[in-house]
């Protein structure tokens, strides 16, 4: 099977199978524009991830390698986050850092599904909880002043769905 | 989960981002997180617009303990909510420091008194607040004269606005006519008016108008109207000649029904591609002028056509980019006749319940998209032109109303062999839907407005897919046109 390498932040060099590293659209415009064949020696450069992550992505990327390609849906309406399937539940339970890494090198790398499903995770996070609960979750600090606060609460009152 | 962050990691999210996670979250907790500090309820507000809408508007929801009270006195306790209600709103809007691009005014239960209905558009309709406003509707119940010209001058003011939607009650129709509404904005792209006239629509950029009122044609074409010149010196007057959407959904009058009155004004509309003509019945000779007037349509309704000939149709023919062709209802004895009709980029065609000559519509066999209402007999020539004319249709639509029409024309169905989509209108009774018989070609059905049992019994697609075999895509409801995916093929 023909494969290119990457070449994380720190340097670390993976063998990846094309087809898998073509499901990043960064990557799949890369060997595109550039030319590159299968088989060259050229190492393709991603200074934005690091090794951790981007073994992470490749893993991902290997399991969902034959996914269809996501349909872009751009109404204004909220999108589901509870279809999440159960292999990429347990694929992200990582601590915060990583899943925050993960969705900057997805969006970096152009993977729409692992940007999707990082992205659900996240709003699965906050969904459902108080203010508090949110600053907890996340390490938030209040600097609103109790008035402020009421202020804010008193306002979104009147924010509706359209 | 990890506790012992140093630093919220979320700040490190690009904007983009930021949206795509708000695009997961409901309202509720995305107010929650604005109030978690400055910066998210900063980033909250900035997505807001997109998603949601500033609202006032009368909605009361009582206590349980009113529940004793008589009609009379439940009445003005919600007036006396209300009053509190528009109180707490003239606060806000006096003290807010938020951008609102969309907002939704709503008096239309004539709870707030006229007082706090003013007091409500003067702060909306201050400077710093009106120029940020992009879409504003306006539902704004009884006496429109009160209004007319604060919404007017505001409406001029602003200078981002691309829609504007204006609705008054109207109980009497002589306040229709309102002298004082002047519309004049050159950044507005789409206009809804209800219940009330303006004497000046002049708005350079607009290209969608709705209008859901009578009109008086010669009031739109200028100056001829009674009052001629009104006391702002401004003659009535309405821009529509840069149109590309018109949709009337009542009367269109003609105070000089000559044709000179009537081809003046269908010849302003020289660019509208899209006109729906409801609510008034439309003369041949009215048919025959828009036709050599208009003649860049590609959908063209009409609610009521008065035929002299049964091919009144034939004028259609002038109009070589008409896509979609809808009408509804034909007002004398003779059937609608699509004979010597020839528009070789016909796609759609929608067909009201009334009299028509089947066999003439092989001259349209080119459509892909079909909807029907049959009258209560079926006879042999319709369900000729669907297992004959049209069993290459790839969309058909059925309003069906009795059992037994259904039946005999799902049985044409079989025939018909690149349908891809069913759409059923007005089911009834449940046993309407055992009369479908076994469609392997079909990938959509669509079961349409129809009745409540029917609709809780068998919204539930599992339920509809055990009753109606090998189809692959089934759904069900009241507001089914919105369902993503079949929108744009099933809206007409």
């Amino acid at each position: 099977m023909p494969t290119i390498k990457l070449q994380s932040s720190d340097g670390e060099i993976f063998d990846t199978d094309v087809q898998i590293a073509k499901c990043s659209g960064t990557i799949k415009t890369m060997l595109e524009d550039l030319g590159m064949d299968e088989g060259d020696d050229e190492v393709v450069p991603l200074p934005n991830v690091n090794s951790a992550i981007l073994r992470k992505v490749l893993q991902w990327a290997t399991f969902h390698k034959d996914d269809p390609i996501p349909v872009e849906d751009d109404d204004s309406k909220e999108k589901r986050t509870d279809d999440i399937s159960s292999w990429d539940a347990d694929f992200l339970k990582v601590d915060q850092g990583t899943l925050f890494e993960l969705i900057l090198a997805a969006n970096y790398l152009d993977i729409k599904g692992l940007l999707d499903v990082t992205c659900k995770t996240v709003a699965n996070m906050i969904k459902g909880k108080t203010p508090e609960e949110i600053r907890k979750t996340f390490n938030i600090k209040n600097d609103f002043t109790p008035a402020e606060e009421e202020q804010v609460r008193k306002e979104n009152e009147w924010c509706e769905e359209k | 989960m990890d506790t012992s962050l140093s630093y919220c990691p979320l700040d490190g999210l690009p904007i983009e981002i930021v949206e795509m996670i708000f695009d997961r979250l409901d309202l509720e907790s995305l107010k929650s997180l604005s109030l978690t500090c400055h910066r998210w309820e900063r980033l909250f507000l900035q997505y807001c617009s997109r998603r949601f809408v500033l609202r006032i508007d009368e909605k009361i929801t009582l206590d349980v303990d009113v529940a004793f009270m008589n009609y009379e006195d439940r009445r003005m306790e919600k007036y006396l909510l209300c009053e509190e209600k528009m109180k707490v709103a003239v606060i806000m809007l006096e003290q807010t420091q938020r951008v609102y691009r969309t907002v939704h005014i709503d008096f239309h239960l004539e709870l707030a008194t006229v007082i706090y209905k003013l007091k409500i558009l003067n702060r909306l309709f201050k400077p710093h607040l009106l120029q940020q406003l992009t879409v504003l509707k306006l539902d704004m119940g009884n006496d429109p004269v009160m209004h007319a010209s604060d919404i007017s001058r505001a409406v001029q003011k602003m200078e981002n606005l691309q829609e504007l939607y204006i609705a008054f009650n109207v109980r009497t129709p002589h306040t229709t006519e309102c002298y004082t509404m002047h519309l004049v904005n050159p950044t507005l792209q789409k206009l809804v008016i209800k219940g009330i006239t303006p004497y000046v629509v002049d708005c350079a950029n607009l290209w969608k108008l709705d209008v859901a009122e009578s009109l008086h044609v010669e009031s739109i074409i200028g100056g001829k109207l009674q009052r001629g010149v009104d006391f702002t010196g401004h003659e009535c007057y309405w821009k529509i000649d840069q149109l590309t959407e018109l949709s009337i959904v009542n009367d269109l009058k003609f105070n000089l029904t000559t044709r000179s009155s009537i081809l003046r004004f269908y010849r302003q509309l020289c660019n509208v591609t899209r006109l729906y003509l409801y609510g008034h019945t439309l003369t041949q000779e009215t048919l025959q002028v828009i036709c050599e007037s208009c003649v860049q349509l590609e959908e063209f309704t009409i609610g009521n056509l008065q035929m002299d000939d049964p091919n009144a149709l034939r004028y259609l023919s002038n109009l070589p980019n008409l896509r979609q062709f809808g009408i509804w209802k034909i007002l004398n004895g003779n059937p609608l006749s699509f004979a010597s009709v020839k528009l070789p980029k016909l796609e759609k065609l929608l067909l009201g319940c009334m009299a028509i000559d089947w066999p003439s519509l092989a001259s349209v066999r080119s459509i892909s998209w079909l909807k029907i209402k049959p009258g209560p007999v079926i006879d042999a020539p319709i369900c000729r032109a669907l297992s004959g004319t049209f069993a290459h249709l790839r969309f058909l639509w059925i309003d069906v109303h009795t059992t037994r029409v259904a039946r005999e024309l799902l049985a044409q169905l079989l025939q018909m062999h690149w349908l891809e989509t069913l759409v059923l209108e007005n089911i009834v009774h449940l046993r309407t839907l055992k009369t479908l018989p076994a469609l392997p070609q079909l990938e959509r059905l669509i079961i349409y407005r129809c009745s409540k049992k029917v609709y809780e019994r068998y919204y539930n697609n599992e339920v509809l897919a055990k009753l109606v075999r090998d189809i692959r895509w089934i759904r069900a409801g009241q507001k089914i046109v919105e369902e993503r995916g079949i929108k744009d093929s099933f809206e007409c």
